[in-house]
């Protein structure tokens, strides 16, 4: 027998410890099994990844993601290009799903408090549905809440609520209220509609940072891609804050807050004088005022002084969107003013000044989409109405309350009060993924599903100007390591109330049955029966037929204003006063909070990011002695809050800007004990005319808590460096024009320049020589 | 000592073999037409081989897909395999209900050690891809000194010849030192990382 050397060691090496070993022990069982799937899932299959086209309703709502999967594990998630709101868009937000799925905080019990003054305990899911039949039996007053949505969640909740005689309310903080009920008196539809930027020559857009983060970012930012190609198209904005929006623009106004209805107003005055615009579209315009004209005093020297904006910048603008395809919207801090909704309003029926109602590039207005167990609004209840249901609660006539997609404790302002309200409530329970106030304050909690495990159905908002519905299908199994006691919202509804169906994913099946029967005319999917047509939609994502657009031709016009209203704001009596323009980032005013990729997402304009910033103007900031990162006071009518200093040149003077999102008092190892809930400092003014929160409508007093903490951020971290070589840096400081800090710093630019010079001289000597 | 080396082969894990859940009869889906199989390609069940790291046990679905019609009603095997599957009989209509089925637990009959990651669809890509490579191996394998070999074929260089055998055992020793030298005659990579990582 010839042996190898390595052979032999083997041999010798196994053959005392070997014989020993083998004699004693033999290979476990079940290290020798090896199970064959009932049914192979192609997830599995080791180093191939496979894409499911998805939708998260609650993070992205409407948009079309394609998820990678990988050996049954999530890896990555982008947007859908087949999708018609999503296209070629995508989002970094996307990514931080993984981290919702994957979070080391992630609910995998149940919990329970057996009685108002106990705490929370962990408890079988046994005990649990005990509980949760007795809290949700047909005797009990039930009040269901939400995020807002229009969806089977959305469905599943108001159905629920109606069989058992209860309400079924949305919340959603920093809501956009005012711009669906000003877009309602205007096209008598809450949809919204699209605004088709891709198509347009010149956009002018009011407080909305439709770049950033307002709604249906991946959709209007690969918008703003395709207004830049080619035919380079105008934009202007009007926004207090100088956002990503703001910076991307040709010409930024920075109006004080509350005023941008009378720059509207005032390009109108202007388009109309010059005769820039047909007749026929004046004549539209006027007639939407009272007496068919609008009010004196807009011309733009006027307004110049009432809004601190630039009268000439006021016809320059006027005269832009006057010729070609233009299209003008409003949203974000310019419909939440105590004028807000006139504000939307008044915006909006700029449009008819224009003629861009229902024209390509301008506003697309989209068909009433009903489709069975999808329902819901995307359209939050007003803060009135909250008042009044808070007010009920507190008065102990609603038995159990039912809570998903919302954190009410940390995001409703101090003045609700609704953790008292929350206490009269017999029975609160709440679903969540990880824990945060509203689920601390609660008598059960479910661990929920991510949106990665369950099904469902979403009608986007808006829509891309014809009918579409995305589809969420589970892509990972429930019984993911850590998961599997987690519970599907919509599956434990069906099984509080057996009327509603059987599953989620029978529920889903129904919708995409139904349009099925009505797929022969055209749409995204074509399949020879019911089970392929249904594959389809899975590839694809959802279901969207472009010939079923809005057959509305004439707009409502229903104007509820007879005159001019301006903004109030609130007072805090103190001297050193400033508007409060608080902002959305990343972490979704605080649903994201406890998320490591959102809170690393630096702001685009400060690069800040982990930590709750004020965005202050420098030279007030240097006036009152403030330097970056000073710890200071915020304080309104409603509270206190602390934060750290960024003094900023961009900010408009007496005006500061904040992030929501931080703060959070339960949220996991990610997000407490880190920054300040802006949220709970908001004033309860509301607007008049709708109730909604005015939540742009604050003021707050500044002061210097003592103290400086480094502000994390990027800029300034790595040295400015020429970006094409050759290129020198011009270094411009604050408050200077180009021109002036090249004449300023002409001869340290000029020096630069020789040495470049020199340098290609040099370079060019050199290779002139080894060639000769 | 005498006692390990007396019965080298089952010990060092060659003609290692179990009884499984089911009689699973190679010889009968792999073997040659001419001999009464139905000469099937390895690939056909073990699909992910060419382009995964393992081979995979196929899922009870597949052979199901077959055997809801085929084979005998009073095969005793079958029926293990239809009750695992959710297949059964009522008012004379074959019924397939998935909540009812259930994995088949298989004994694993080639096993490396967990720090070995060995990768199939590596080692069929370049056998198929390199005919060069394949005069370097044993010459009593069957695709010894071929032009063209299918990935099927290439299933014998450690396997053995599945398709004839009535219950599977290990041909192969599968030990490093037979990996390495197969390596090192066919220019693979030796370095200790492209096998334990």
């Amino acid at each position: 027998m010839k042996l190898n050397r390595r052979e032999f060691l083997t041999l010798s090496g196994k053959s005392a410890a070997g014989a020993v070993l083998f004699a004693a022990c033999s290979i476990p069982e079940k290290e020798l099994i090896v199970q064959s799937p009932v049914d192979m899932p192609e997830d599995l299959v080791r180093g191939v990844d496979e894409w499911y086209a998805t939708n998260w309703s609650e993070g992205a709502p409407g948009d079309g993601i394609l998820v990678r999967v990988l050996e049954g594990r999530i890896k990555k998630i982008k947007g859908n290009p087949d999708h018609p709101i999503t296209r070629e868009g995508s989002r970094t937000i996307y990514d931080t799903a993984l981290q919702i799925h994957y979070n080391p905080d992630r609910l995998n019990t149940y919990k329970v408090r057996r009685s108002k003054k106990g705490i929370l305990s962990n408890t079988s899911e046994t005990e649990a549905n005990k509980l949760i039949l007795e809290a949700t039996n047909k005797n009990k007053k039930i009040v269901v809440v939400t995020n807002p949505t229009k969806s089977t969640s959305g469905w599943v909740s108001k159905e629920f609520a109606q069989s058992r005689g209860g309400r079924y309310l949305t919340y959603d903080p920093l809501d956009q209220y005012n711009l669906y009920d000003a877009l309602n008196d205007l096209f008598g539809s809450y949809d919204l509609p699209i605004i088709d930027i891709s198509n347009s020559e010149n956009v002018l857009s009011f407080g909305a940072d439709w770049i950033g983060g307002w709604i249906s970012p991946a959709h209007y930012s690969s918008s703003y891609g395709k207004l830049r190609s080619e035919n380079r198209g105008y934009f202007a904005h009007v926004e207090p804050r100088h956002s990503i929006t703001s910076a991307a623009a040709d010409t930024w106004l920075s109006p004080f807050p509350g005023t941008e209805s009378e720059i509207a107003l005032s390009i109108a005055n202007v388009i109309i004088n010059e005769k820039l615009v047909s007749d026929q579209q004046i004549s539209d315009f006027l007639k939407i005022f009272p007496d068919g004209k609008i009010e004196y005093g807009y011309n733009p020297s006027d307004v110049e002084k009432r809004t601190g904006v630039s009268a000439d910048k006021i016809v320059e603008i006027a005269r832009k969107i006057s010729n070609g395809k233009s299209v003008v919207f409003a949203g974000g801090s310019t419909s939440a003013y105590t004028n807000g909704k006139y504000n939307t309003f008044v915006i909006y029926a700029l449009n008819f000044l224009l003629g861009s109602v229902g024209k390509e590039g301008g506003l697309i207005l989209n068909p009433k989409v009903e489709v069975d167990y999808i329902d819901g609004s995307n359209k939050s209840n007003s803060i009135k109405d909250w008042q009044e249901e808070l007010a009920q609660w507190r008065a102990g006539y609603v038995d159990t309350v039912i809570i998903k997609g919302v954190d009410l404790v940390y995001s409703m302002p101090n003045s609700l009060d609704v953790k008292g309200a929350l206490a009269n409530v017999e029975n609160v329970i709440s679903f969540g993924t990880s824990m945060n106030e509203t689920l601390e304050a609660s008598d059960i909690i479910i661990p929920e599903t991510t949106f990665f495990q369950d099904w469902g159905a979403e009608i986007p908002n808006p829509l891309p100007g014809f009918k579409t519905i995305s589809l969420q299908q589970p892509v990972v199994t429930k019984n993911s390591p850590g998961t599997k006691s987690t519970s599907s919202y919509v599956d434990k509804i069906i099984e509080l109330e057996s009327s509603l169906g059987s599953s989620a994913k029978s529920v889903v099946k129904k919708i995409f049955d139904n349009e099925f029967n009505d797929s022969d005319n055209g749409g995204s999917v074509k399949a020879g029966d019911k089970g392929s047509f249904l594959n389809g939609v899975q590839q694809r994502g959802g279901y969207w037929n472009i010939k079923e657009t809005s057959d509305q031709k004439t707009p409502r016009l229903k104007n509820p204003f007879t005159h001019s209203i301006e903004n109030t704001f609130s007072t805090t009596n103190d001297s050193n006063e400033f508007h409060l323009i608080p902002f959305t980032n990343n972490l979704n005013n605080g649903k994201l909070a406890n998320i490591p990729f959102a809170q690393q997402i630096p702001d685009p304009i400060t690069s800040a990011a982990w930590q709750t910033w004020v965005e202050i103007n420098s030279h007030q900031a240097e006036e009152m002695g403030i330097k970056e990162g000073d710890i200071i006071y915020l304080k309104s009518d409603a509270g206190e809050i602390k934060c750290l200093a960024y003094p900023h040149p961009a900010v408009q003077p007496s005006t500061i800007c904040v992030p929501t999102g931080q703060g959070t008092l339960r949220g996991g190892r990610y997000s407490e004990e880190r920054g300040s809930n802006l949220l709970k400092i908001l004033s309860d003014k509301l607007d008049p005319e709708t109730g909604s929160l005015a939540w742009a409508s604050t003021k707050v007093s500044v002061k210097r808590a003592g103290g400086n903490k480094k502000l994390p951020k990027f800029e300034g971290t790595v040295e400015a460096f020429p970006v094409e070589p050759g290129i020198p840096i011009l270094i411009v400081a604050p408050g200077e024009t180009a021109h002036e800090a090249e004449k300023k710093n002409h001869h340290k630019y000029q020096e630069q320049l020789n040495l470049i010079d020199k340098d290609k001289n040099n370079n060019h000597n050199g290779i002139s020589g080894e060639k000769h | 000592m005498n006692a390990w080396l007396g019965q080298p082969l089952p010990v060092l894990g060659f003609e290692q073999t179990f009884d499984q859940p089911i009689n699973f009869p190679h010889t009968k889906h792999a073997g040659p037409v001419t001999e009464g199989g139905l000469g099937m390609d390895c690939t056909y069940c073990h699909r992910t081989v060419e382009n995964s790291s393992t081979a995979h046990v196929p899922a009870v679905e597949l052979c199901a897909s077959c055997h809801r019609a085929i084979g005998s009603e009073s095969s005793e095997e079958l029926k293990k395999l239809r009750e695992s599957a959710g297949i059964y009989s009522e008012n004379n209509q074959v019924i397939v209900d998935p909540k009812k089925a259930s994995p088949i637990n298989w004994k694993r009959v080639h096993r490396l050690p967990d720090h070995v990651r060995f990768v199939h669809s590596a080692h069929i890509n370049y056998l198929t891809n390199n005919p060069n490579a394949i005069k370097n191996i044993p010459e009593h394998l069957s695709i010894y000194g071929k032009e063209n070999v299918l990935s099927s074929e290439v299933c014998s260089t450690c396997h053995g010849d599945v398709a004839s055998m009535e219950q599977v055992h290990q041909v192969e020793p599968l030990k490093m030192g037979q990996c390495v030298n197969c390596h090192r005659e066919n220019g693979g990579p030796t370095d200790c990382a492209a096998c334990h990582h």
